[in-house]
This record gives C-alpha cells, structure tokens and sequence, in this order.
C-alpha cells in the first residue's frame, strides 16, 4: 500500500496577506518506518497556463526521518512560513501563477510520494480583459 | 490528490523509449557528448591552431636571413602504400646556393616528375577515394628554405617555413607557386621570425587566419546544444524539483544560495524584502527626466528595427549580387546559364522589395520624430497616481493622439522542436487622447496628465518563461506616415498590505 500524506493548513481564510504567517501540519500515514528515507517540505509558487512551467521556492527544508515526530495519529511535521511580498495568486487569460505547500516523502528504494496543497497569496481578482 | 515521483510530468525523453528513465538517460548521453565534443574541438583548435598562430604574431621577433638551400616538400593526403613514410613527406627537390635561380628553373622541369610516374608502382586508392581526393587536392606543395640568421651575434642555421600546425592553407596547390613564394621571400628581403626563447625555431611566414575563429562557432555550438539538453533533464535528477530549482535554477536561488552559504535561518532569510520575480527598477530610475523625475526607456526602438532591416537588406542584395556574379562570370555556357538567371529572379526582387521596404522606415522613422514618456515617481503600486509627461517630436501634422496603460501576459512554450512566444493584452485603458493637434513652432508637441494605475491589479512579474509587464503606449498618427506606436515599460510593484487587518 502506498504511503498517504496529509496537509492541513491551519487558518481558513480566503486568502493570505503577503508578511503573514502561513502555518499548518503534515502527516504521514500507512508508513513502513523501514521503508522511509527522508521528507522535504517546501513552500513554492509555479505557474501554469499556455507557456512552459516556472517555479520558484520560498521555503524548502529536508528532514530526516528521524527528526519527523510522532504526532497525533501518524509521523508528521508542522510548518510555519513567513509568506513573500510577491508574486501575488494570479489568474490570467494565459497564464495563472499558484502557491502551495508540498510535502514529499523518499523512500529507502529511491520512489518518492508527495501532496500539495494551494491557497492564495494576495487578493488580486481574476483577469476578466479590459480593452477600451 | 497522490501522485509518484514527478508533480508534473511533461513529454520528455526519446519518444523510441518505452521507459522514461532509458529515454532520459539516452538524451543524457547525446547532451554529455557534445559537451564533450564541444570542449575538446574547442580545445583543440585554441592548442593547434590559434595559439601557434598568435604566438608567432605577438612573440615572435623579426630577423633578417640569408637563404642557403631551399627545397619543395610534397604533401600527400594518401600515402603511397609502399613506402608510406616517403610518400607522406616527399622532397622533391633542393638547390645548394640561393643565387642560381636561373639554374632552378630550368631544373624544375627535370626534377619534378610527373604525377603519373610518382605512383608508378604504388598502390592506388580506392576509385570512390581517388575521386573525393581528386577534388580536395591529393598532393600540396610546401616550400622550405634553409636560412641563416644571427641572434644577439650568435649564428642560427635551420629549415624554415612555418609552424606545423598553421601550415595546412599555407601550402600550394602545385610547385610553380611554391617556387614563386620562395623567389616573392627573396625579393621582400628575405623577414624571418624566431622564437626569443628558443632563437633556433624560426618561420618565414606568418598570418592572421581568420577562419580559425570562425571555426570556434562549431565546438561551441556543440557545447551550448549539450548545455540547453541538459536544462530540461535537470527534473529527473535525484535532487530534482524544490530542491534543486530552489538551488540553481529558481528565481529565488540566488537568496537560497545566500542562505545556505551564510548558514542563515529560514525565518531571517523570509525577512529579506527580495522581489527576486521583479525585474530590477535600475534600468528605467537610472535615466533622470527634463520635467519629472524619470525618462522611460523606449521598448522595440526603431533605430534597432531599422538597423536590422538595412544589414538583412544588405546582407540578402549583397548574396544575390554575387550570386548573380558567379552566373555571369561562370564557366558554364549555354542555355543552364538561362534557368540559373530564372532561379535567381525571385532572389532579386525580394531583394528589391527589401530595399524599397528599409527606405520607406527610414522615412516614416524621419517624419515622426522622438517620442519620450517622462513619469514622477517610482516605484508604482496599484491604486496610486503620479504625474506623465509625453513629449513628441516632428514635422508633419498630427491627425490623433492617444496614450494608453496597457498590460500584457507574455507565455514562452516549447511545441515540439520549436519554441514559440504568445502575448496576451489583458489592460488597456486610455489615459489620454487628442485629435487634430496642431504642432508649436518649437517642433515639439508635450502634455503632461496624471497616471492613475488601477487598485486590485496584478504587478508586474518576470520569470524565466512567463512574464506579466505593465507599459505606456503612445499611439501617434502622422500626416504621411502610417499610424504608429512606442512603448515604454513600467514597473508596477505589489500593494502593501497591512498584515495585521484581518482578511
């Protein structure tokens, strides 16, 4: 069975301010402990639409397996992340940028596993085009 | 949402492969091999042939020689299959005083047997090879001539002509030219260069090869196709995607470098205000204006797009004259010449249209005159206003006149072998317009209006492949010229926000 790998980011609100602190946790689940390698989490934004993919990373940090602790109910970690003044969420007609908190696992055999989760970074409204 | 391995998995690898990491591994391959070839032909040519050639032009000190003997070396690019070493460098023939070049001549005749009878006996190469080598020229001629020089009173004896390695364009193509360099050395006063370091290396010519730099572009091209197919390889390394793009190839690398080079925390790194997505404000601050504060650099400048137009006008009417050189010129007579002549027609007249079309934009380009868009302050952020002034110079008449804020998404995608550019115009508000404007005496027609930029708008982002720019556009229509517009980029940076209001 493969390994599932939860995020919850702890506030609820629409969207984030840039300076604000983005926190949440990350879980593990249905994990052999002698299969596991190490997990990276990291906070990113990437584009999408019609032109080629960029990303670029705020916040990455690798963790050895034996730093994740025991939580709850599964091994996971938490996160507390300073968010950038930019870029902004966009939503585009060719082009849309996102934010997501990803968290990936690496097993011992080299096969990795990961979950994102988005959430919106500024409050810039869809592009609806203005010509006039 | 569970996904293996890749978050995003795009067509790469050969399509032949049925296993991406085979196909990956091969295009790994393919791209360190011409790294590889690209280094080492690069390496070679600097070794072999450059660095001789410069040591020889810059080193290298001027004598005056005496010739003693002098002798004509056969170069075969096939050696002759019994006596292989014999044939490769073949003496043909040497005369023991320099000042019986009466005598040279007449031996010349004697001396030189023919072609046919200096095979005889040896084995002939294959007919396709004998035929390629009866193009490139099987047999060169290389003249030597044994001279006598003095360095710092200490006399010098040796067989010179020039170094091995830049000899290859400096042989001829038969021995009468040979003769002729050595009679040509003679009378130019018989100029030697020797090596300071080594006074017994001495060479009777030397030149600047050009084509040895033009050869350059091969390697390096191998070089920078190996590089560019290790780019998007780079996501199926093991240290592939956050990691490695946060390293090397995001944005942001530059202040996760930083980070991991000065040991910093995470916390103070986020502190930072580094907008690594925004292009620096430098470019369009670093120009004071007359009545504001900033001069706006102008995007696609016509002194650049003419420019262009007049080198691809000349380069292409240039070709075609001496295409059509080599047609009239040509050896071929009769009626091929005709069809050639036919061929060439559409050469000239594109040709033609080009010149017709570079003079018609040096005109419009003359007519209408600068435009300069001068703007406040800086930086800009959504929901603030400052203060334009646009200035716009010529002769003629203006018909109309309009300034708009426009922004644009600008996409850069890969569709199969090619890469393809999208620009979509998602703003576009007129913040000025004017029609019938009379031009001032002074040739120069300006206005000044404030420049609201909209609030909840997106700011201006720039990343590798995909961009979203903020620009003025001055739209100007001119008697005798067709309407035109410049544009002129403007940074619009992210809103503050209060982080403590409560969303």
């Amino acid at each position: 069975m493969n390994p599932v790998i939860s995020i919850q980011i702890d506030s609820v609100q629409k969207y984030f301010r840039p300076g604000q602190t983005l926190s949440g946790t990350y879980a593990f689940v249905d994990v052999s402990q002698e299969k596991m390698d190490h997990a990276e989490l990291s906070v990113l934004w990437f584009t999408e639409g019609k032109g080629d993919e960029d990303m670029g990373v705020h916040f990455f940090e690798s963790i050895p397996w034996g730093e994740v602790k025991k939580r709850n109910f599964a091994p996971g970690g938490a996160f507390n992340v300073v968010l950038p003044m930019a870029p902004l969420s966009y939503y585009g007609k060719v082009l849309k940028i996102h934010w997501e908190v990803r968290v990936r696992l690496f097993l011992k055999d080299g096969s990795s596993f990961g979950e994102s989760k988005q959430f919106t970074l500024g409050d810039v409204p869809p592009v609806y085009v203005v010509l006039n | 949402m569970i996904f293996h391995s890749l978050f995003f998995d795009k067509k790469l690898g050969l399509p032949g492969f049925r296993s991406q990491r085979m196909g990956v591994l091969a295009e790994l391959s393919f791209a360190l091999f011409c790294i590889l070839a690209g280094i080492v032909g690069i390496l070679w040519i600097l070794i072999y042939f450059i660095l001789p050639e410069w040591e020889i032009n810059q080193k290298f000190e001027s004598t005056t020689c005496t010739m003693k003997d002098f002798r004509i070396v056969e170069n075969r690019i096939f050696p002759d299959a019994q006596n292989p070493m014999e044939a490769e460098k073949n003496t043909l023939f040497g005369e023991g005083e320099s000042d019986e070049s009466e005598e040279e001549e007449d031996d010349l005749e004697e001396v030189f047997p023919s072609e046919n009878e200096g095979e005889a006996g040896s084995e002939k190469p294959l007919p396709m090879v004998e035929g390629i080598l009866k193009q490139i020229g099987n047999v060169s001629y290389q003249p030597e001539i044994f001279v006598a020089y003095q360095v710092e009173g200490r006399d010098y004896e040796s067989w010179a002509y020039s170094m091995k390695s830049v000899l290859d364009k400096q042989r001829f193509e038969n021995q009468k030219d040979a003769q002729e360099f050595i009679e040509k050395w003679q009378e130019d006063g018989c100029h030697g260069w020797f090596d300071p370091e080594k006074p017994e290396n001495i060479v009777i010519f030397k030149s600047w090869t050009f084509e040895n730099y033009l050869s350059l572009l091969i390697p390096i091209s191998f070089f920078f196709i190996g590089c560019g197919m290790l780019y998007p390889l780079r996501r199926f390394a093991r240290w592939d995607s956050e990691e490695f793009s946060a390293m090397f190839f995001g944005p942001d690398a530059r202040r996760v470098r930083k980070k991991m080079l000065d040991s910093k925390s995470w916390v103070d790194v986020q502190s930072e205000d580094v907008l690594s997505c925004l292009p620096l404000s430098a470019e369009i601050t670093n120009c004071s204006g007359i009545r504001m504060n900033y001069r706006l650099p102008v995007l696609d400048s016509p002194v650049r797009a003419l420019f262009v137009l007049m080198s691809v006008a000349l380069i292409w009417n240039a070709l075609t004259i001496l295409l059509l050189t080599i047609i009239v010129c040509g050896s071929t007579p009769g009626v091929r010449n005709w069809i050639w002549f036919v061929y060439v027609v559409p050469f000239a007249l594109v040709g033609l249209g080009l010149v017709f079309y570079a003079f018609r934009q040096i005109r419009a380009a003359t007519v209408v005159g600068p435009t300069l868009v001068e703007i406040d302050r800086y930086p800009l952020r959504p929901g603030e206003s400052t203060m334009l002034f646009v200035s716009q110079r010529g002769r003629a008449k203006i018909f109309w006149f309009n300034v708009m804020l426009v922004c644009e998404e600008e996409v850069v995608f890969t569709h199969g072998t090619n890469t393809r550019c999208e620009v979509q115009r998602v703003f576009q508000r007129l913040i000025y317009g004017e029609d019938g404007v009379e031009m001032p005496s002074n040739g120069a027609f300006e206005v000044e209006f404030p420049l609201e930029i909209p609030p909840n708008i997106m700011h201006t982002f720039v990343s590798l492949r995909n961009q979203i720019y903020w620009k003025i556009i001055v739209q100007v229509s001119v008697e005798g010229s067709r309407p035109f517009e410049r544009s002129f980029p403007i940074l619009i940076y992210p809103k503050t926000y209060d982080v403590k209001e409560a969303v």
